[in-house]
């Protein structure tokens, strides 16, 4: 059991994800790296931020930023802490939340438009880690 | 939270005449070239002029429409500064003109620039009119273009809310003006448009709704087209007014894997859109039934229980209405392409169908080991087992 988020967290996650098939599978030929942003809301009461570098298939590095401007990525995908927690429990869709608006993406559009399932593959996966919410 | 997009619809035979009360002043009229060979345009413009207004004709949209169409309309319409534009035929038609209004209305985006993420608000210059020929493409009603990169080039799956055209005119007049085979062809997309909706991860009780009555209208009335006399008036009705219910439906809960390979297929080969998402179908469900076994149900009432038994038995139910009304059941009976060349093909099929927004929301979403394997199924008309 880990606490989202925290260093723990994201070591299983990065974990789940380098041993999940079919995101191997819908994301071999992915290039980029992602900043995934928690802004604060409920007990949450600062910023933070994982960095995830997802390259071929893979996952090659993944931490919890110390300060969540550290640095920048190909991509940044942010919604509340509720809505993680949301998103991690299956109860949003990550596509259907951002065109509702409960997340926000950063990046070039049209490139992930073609990874639809990688993304899906990602949430999957992030409801596989045993998460304790705070 | 999610939501339902629609566009006003105007219905009923002779319903063209309502462009008169739109009073526009410069109207662009995109359509196809074969609908202008045909002498279709003029029954339009003539409504069009009703109140003072300019017509320009732009008719130079062909099947399977590439982004250069999109630029020389887009051209068309900025020399002209139309404050209406009418999309008037199939799906290619209206998505061209979904797109040259986007980009004539905001001059600063790219095509690259429709997705749904984009921040737009159109309407500013013009109103958008979709009026279809077919019955089948739905795309009067929904966010999507389909346009195609050049010579053989991937589908570019465009979306965004703002492309739902602000009126959608359903005259089934205009729908008699379809060869035999474009109205089944058609009407299969519709078909296929249904029931992905129904089955969808995205499906919601709005979309439901218009998916199950456009199944039910479908089924009954897509073997009454087949006869000697041509298709009646009242099926010719029903069927145009099914496709935009369908339209509606996936347009707000999207389509599926058999969309996904029908894109892909049709980027690589000439095959018309209906004929190949229909010929997709029964695999589809097939393949997805026992990941979607309970949103299958909801077609009980327009198919009976036994035929949403089982995968087999809906997709069984599909087949047999394509073989009442002569739709492809298999990849070679749609197009003329050797094995060789099928197998060719085939890993760029696979990553395309793999790559295509369509498969997220399906409801199970396959490896690209899977997609091989129902692209095979689907030229050897067997089974999907899997
Ligand atoms: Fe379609």
């Amino acid at each position: 059991m880990a606490k989202f988020p925290s260093h723990e967290w994201i070591a299983l996650f990065q974990e789940e994800l380098n041993k999940n098939a079919a995101y191997e599978d819908s994301a071999r030929t992915w290039e980029g790296d992602f900043i995934f942003v928690v802004e604060p809301d409920g007990p949450i009461a600062s910023r933070q931020a994982f960095y995830l570098d997802l390259f071929h298939g893979k996952c090659r590095e993944a931490r919890l930023l110390t300060n969540p401007e550290e640095r920048s990525a190909a991509y940044s995908y942010a919604g509340t802490y509720s809505n993680w927690k949301r998103l991690i429990q299956g109860e949003l869709d990550p596509l259907k939340a951002l065109m509702g608006g409960q997340f926000k993406l950063k990046g070039n559009m049209m490139k992930i438009m073609r990874y639809t399932r990688a993304a899906k593959e990602l949430v999957n996966t992030a409801s596989r880690v045993p998460t304790e919410f705070q | 939270m999610w939501f339902f997009t629609s566009p006003r619809l105007v219905f009923g035979p002779g319903s063209i005449e309502f462009l008169a009360s739109l009073q526009a002043r410069r109207a662009l009229l995109i359509c196809d070239r074969e609908l202008a060979r045909r002498g279709v345009p003029a029954r339009v413009e003539e409504h069009l002029r009703t109140g003072g207004g300019e017509v320009r004709l732009f008719a130079e949209v062909d099947p399977e429409p590439k982004v250069s169409t999109v630029e020389r309309a887009l051209t068309a319409a900025k020399e002209f500064q139309p404050d209406v534009i009418v999309g008037l035929g199939g799906g290619s038609t209206l998505d061209v003109a979904k797109a040259t209004y986007a980009l004539y209305e905001r001059p600063d985006l790219g095509l690259m620039d429709l997705h749904p993420l984009t921040d737009m608000t159109l309407g500013q210059r013009a109103i958008l009119v979709g009026i279809p020929t077919t019955s089948g493409t739905g795309s009067e009603a929904t966010w999507a273009v389909v346009l195609t990169e050049g010579e053989g080039g991937r589908k570019l799956e465009l979306a965004h809310r703002e492309l739902v055209p602000r009126w959608a005119i359903l005259d089934p007049d205009l729908a008699a003006t379809m060869p035999p085979k474009v109205t089944t062809d058609t009407a299969a997309d519709a078909l296929c448009h249904s029931v992905e909706a129904i089955a969808s991860d995205w499906s919601n009780p709005f979309s439901d709704a218009y998916a199950k009555q456009a199944v039910e209208i479908l089924m009954e009335e897509l073997p009454r087209t087949t006869g000697a006399k041509g298709v009646p008036s009242p099926t010719r009705e029903s069927l145009h007014y099914a496709a935009t219910m369908g339209g509606l439906a996936f347009g707000n809960a999207q389509v599926g894997i058999a969309h996904a390979m029908a894109h892909a297929l049709g980027s690589k080969f000439p095959v018309p859109h209906g004929r190949a998402s229909g010929l997709f179908l029964p695999y589809s469900v097939e393949f997805n039934f026992d990941a979607a076994r309970e949103r299958y149900q909801k077609l009980r009432s327009a198919l009976g229980a036994p035929h949403v038994a089982s995968g087999h038995a809906l997709a069984d139910r599909i087949r047999t209405l394509w073989d009442q009304v002569g739709m492809s059941r298999t990849i070679p009976q749609a197009l003329p392409i050797s094995a060789p060349d099928f197998e060719k093909a085939l890993p760029d099929l696979v990553s395309r169908a793999d790559q295509s927004t369509c498969v997220s929301s399906n409801p199970r979403v396959p490896t690209t080991a899977e997609l091989e394997r129902l692209f095979r199924a689907a030229w050897n008309g067997t089974r999907v087992d899997f």
